[in-house]
């Protein structure tokens, strides 16, 4: 009965509308952004100029990405669990020797 | 010999009152001695002690928890609250003061909070200085609106949009996990709850706090207790709601998937973001301003770098005082007569619905974005669309990581997750201008 009672055009406007508005927001914030890096790209590109400085950012890159890579490798090696294992014990190890060459006369 | 003693304390206040009397106004004097020569004419009436006890016993908080089982029931409910939020650790920052409002409202004859003073979604400001306890002072932050903005400027200032901005992409997962709100708000429809009501209950699915109570204190302000209940102890139970639906929904072979990693953001446009999308969503959505505009204003503090020490201030201390009275003034709203019905339980239910569909929405859309595009997506991050910072985001992390050990997703999660935050602010305020 409940059920009859609601005004369900009313219901599925708000929810269609309202998802769809979600959406349009949204993917015009999408737009907006894509056209944003684009712009902010070439702005950098440009400042960039000289070819020495493009090497040196391409040494540096290639720097990150190999820092990126030890970074994982060190990671992947910590989850995967592969690793040396240690006794987590550190100690002096006391031995007693019941004869030692300096008393013993069989020496 | 009793007698003698409730005579004696009598004529103790007579002798407090009289020199009291003596240095007011002649008109005053005059009503005084007026009505001391009544008294003095009147034979002094006898009381009975037994009557005074029982009259005692009768205004104590015990004889009106025995009156009423609802209170002693709501103090349960809030003790195990409180034990969720303090050894469970189920979001303890909110939980916690969220279950001692609780406790305090249901106190019977504390008179902390009076839900009658906001009966009919307004302030009854004429009877507000007669009766208003505590809580309902601090209650005024919360429906006028203020306490989940304030929220919300520190949110902004502790989220890095960088992500987001390295792949606007992750947008279209954050909107696709706002499907469980309007779901819902159909669900609730024909579980018989009015439009406004069903709107506050189908925002649980956003899974951001302060954009529900700030809906909710507009729409339905007497059902705020139960939601905000609901969507607190739903996202932090988001690990435990989430991996059996992003499960579910993806193969090991997507699950799998390793994203190619997100190109570096300037500070430039991390600046120009928040005014960017404050102008475009508030001039395109005008009730969704208020939050999103708060959001922006603390990102934008965040990142400009000139006013680190506001920065830090939205991050800490606002951001800690305003939970405290914001957590407090929610679970007070709480009582036993709006908690204690069928319509808790089905707002309980709705809002587990309402996330689990969200995390759904973000996961499908994931994998039909994979169709066109060339490079794949993980669908894993789609389930971080719903809000839940950073919760949600660590969730596919970890479930990422499960599938492949390799896989670190946590970064592009977090743009679908920050994505989410704007999403559910927008939703929030799409609902508002219809519904409001």
């Amino acid at each position: 009965m409940l059920i009859l009672t609601v005004n369900w055009t009313n219901a599925f406007i708000i929810t269609f509308l309202g998802l769809t508005l979600v959406f349009i927001v949204l993917c015009l914030l999408i737009g907006l952004l894509h056209i944003f890096g684009i712009v902010t790209n070439k702005l950098s590109g440009e400042q960039k100029g000289t070819r020495a400085k493009k090497e040196d950012e391409q040494y540096s890159e290639a720097v990150f990405e190999a820092e990126n890579a030890a970074i994982s490798m060190a990671l992947h090696l910590y989850y995967a669990d592969v690793h040396d294992e240690e006794s987590d014990i550190i100690t002096i190890k006391n031995i007693n020797y019941r004869y030692s060459p300096w008393n013993a006369k069989k020496h | 010999m009793k007698n003698s003693y409730f005579s004696l304390l009598i004529i103790a206040l007579f002798s407090f009152v009289m020199p009291l009397s003596a240095q007011q106004s002649s008109i005053n004097e005059e009503i005084a001695i007026s009505e001391i020569s009544i008294i003095e004419n009147q034979p002094e009436a006898d009381l009975d002690v037994r009557e005074s006890i029982i009259d005692f016993g009768e205004s104590t908080g015990f004889a009106l928890l025995a009156n009423n089982w609802k209170f002693l029931l709501m103090i349960v409910v809030a003790c195990v609250l409180l034990y969720l939020a303090i050894v469970k650790k189920f979001e303890p920052l909110l939980l916690l003061p969220i279950a001692f409002g609780m406790l305090l409202s249901n106190l019977p004859g504390a008179g902390m909070f009076n839900a009658e003073l906001f009966a009919g979604g307004h302030v009854h400001w004429d009877i507000f200085v007669d009766k208003a306890g505590l809580l309902d002072y601090l209650y005024l932050g919360v429906k006028l609106g203020i306490y989940p903005c304030l929220i919300f400027v520190g949110v902004g200032a502790m989220t890095d949009f960088g992500p987001l901005i390295a792949n606007p992409k992750s947008l279209l997962l954050g909107a696709a996990a706002q499907l469980g709100i309007f779901v819902t708000f159909l669900a609730a429809n024909a579980f018989g709850f009015s439009p406004s009501e069903a709107a506050s209950i189908g925002i649980i699915g956003g899974a951001d706090g302060p954009t529900a109570i700030y809906l909710t204190s507009k729409l339905a302000p007497h059902l705020l207790g139960p939601i905000a209940v609901a969507a607190y102890s739903y996202m932090a139970l988001v690990p435990v709601i989430q991996p059996p639906i992003m499960k579910l929904l993806t193969t090991q072979k997507e699950r799998e998937i390793e994203m190619k990693q997100l190109r570096s953001v300037s500070q430039t446009e991390k600046i120009i973001f928040p005014i960017m999308v404050t102008i475009i969503v508030a001039l395109l959505l005008p009730s969704a301003a208020t939050l999103i505009g708060c959001l922006m204003l603390g990102n934008l503090m965040r990142e400009c770098g000139v006013v680190e020490r506001l920065a830090k201030t939205v991050q800490n201390e606002l951001m800690n005082i305003v939970t405290i009275f914001l957590g407090i003034t929610v679970g007070a709203t709480a009582t036993a007569d709006n908690f204690l019905n069928t319509n808790t339980l089905l707002i309980l239910a709705m809002g587990i619905v309402a996330f689990g569909l969200g995390t759904a929405g973000g996961v499908l859309l994931a994998k039909f974005m994979n169709l066109f595009s060339k490079e794949k997506i993980n669908p894993l991050i789609g389930s971080a669309g719903v809000s839940a910072v950073p919760m949600a985001a660590r969730v596919s992390q970890l479930e990422g990581q499960k599938a492949n050990p390799g896989n670190f997703l946590l970064m592009h999660a977090m743009g679908p997750n920050v994505a989410g935050v704007i999403g559910s602010a927008v939703a929030a305020g799409i609902l508002l201008s219809m519904l409001g």
